[in-house]
């Protein structure tokens, strides 16, 4: 078996168990969210994750679909995931991304910390909402702001 | 790290896009390397260094400045 028809065959298995746990999450959500009462948690969190493994399971599907159907873009897609300066490049922003991430949580453990003890302002559970988000999202724009800037310079 | 690969492709008469899939890498790989905006991995730079028939040495060109970079 060739190395691009074994990367499209992963990438459509890879789908295809992205795609069952999606449903399977998602109906757990659903279902939580019709009948269950009292829980600790917002119930639509789970069916949110179930719409996210949905939207993966799509995106693994349609590069295993790509593949298959065009050869030549097949070994270009493979070529494209396993370059060497893509490589580099997606490492180099995975680590500045982290750093963003690692320091912005560290920064509202403190904050929360210090709160506790009166030394700060408490977090209102809209502001820590927010501060949480802010630490999902910023380290995912450093993640492609870096890869945008390492495909221009490197 | 200066290099010799767009004389020698230019040579072979291949095009950006005929040498990446020589060397398994993408087309963007091949511009960077002639730009000399990027250093090949030495597995990379051995693959490249085959196809042209020629040794590694003659292809990649070291100077002690590299070791600034």
């Amino acid at each position: 078996m060739s190395s691009s028809k074994a990367w499209a065959d992963r990438q459509r298995r890879i789908g295809w168990t992205l795609a069952a746990t999606a449903v399977v999450v998602g109906a757990t959500g659903l279902t939580l969210q019709a009948f269950a009462t009292g829980l600790p948690f917002d119930a639509r969190l789970v069916t949110g994750l179930g719409i996210l493994l949905l939207g993966l399971a799509i995106a693994a599907l349609m590069r295993g679909g790509v593949a298959t159907r065009a050869s030549d873009a097949t070994r270009r897609l493979g070529v494209e995931e396993l370059d060497e300066r893509n490589v580099a490049i997606r490492r180099l922003a995975g680590s500045r991304a982290f750093v963003v991430s690692a320091a912005l949580t560290y920064a509202l453990l403190m904050w929360v910390s210090f709160a506790a003890n009166g030394q700060l302002p408490a977090i209102s559970p809209d502001g820590l909402w927010y501060a949480l988000a802010a630490a999902f999202v910023l380290p995912m724009l450093v993640y492609v702001g870096s890869i945008i800037a390492a495909q221009r310079s490197m | 790290m200066k290099n010799r690969l767009a004389e020698l492709r230019a040579t072979k008469g291949w095009t950006q896009q005929q040498l990446a899939d020589l060397v398994g890498v993408s087309r963007q790989t091949v511009i960077s390397l002639e730009r000399g905006r990027y250093n090949p991995s030495i597995t990379l730079a051995f693959r490249l260094a085959r196809t042209f028939e020629i040794q590694i040495e003659k292809m990649f060109l070291y100077e002690e400045d590299d070791d600034e970079q």
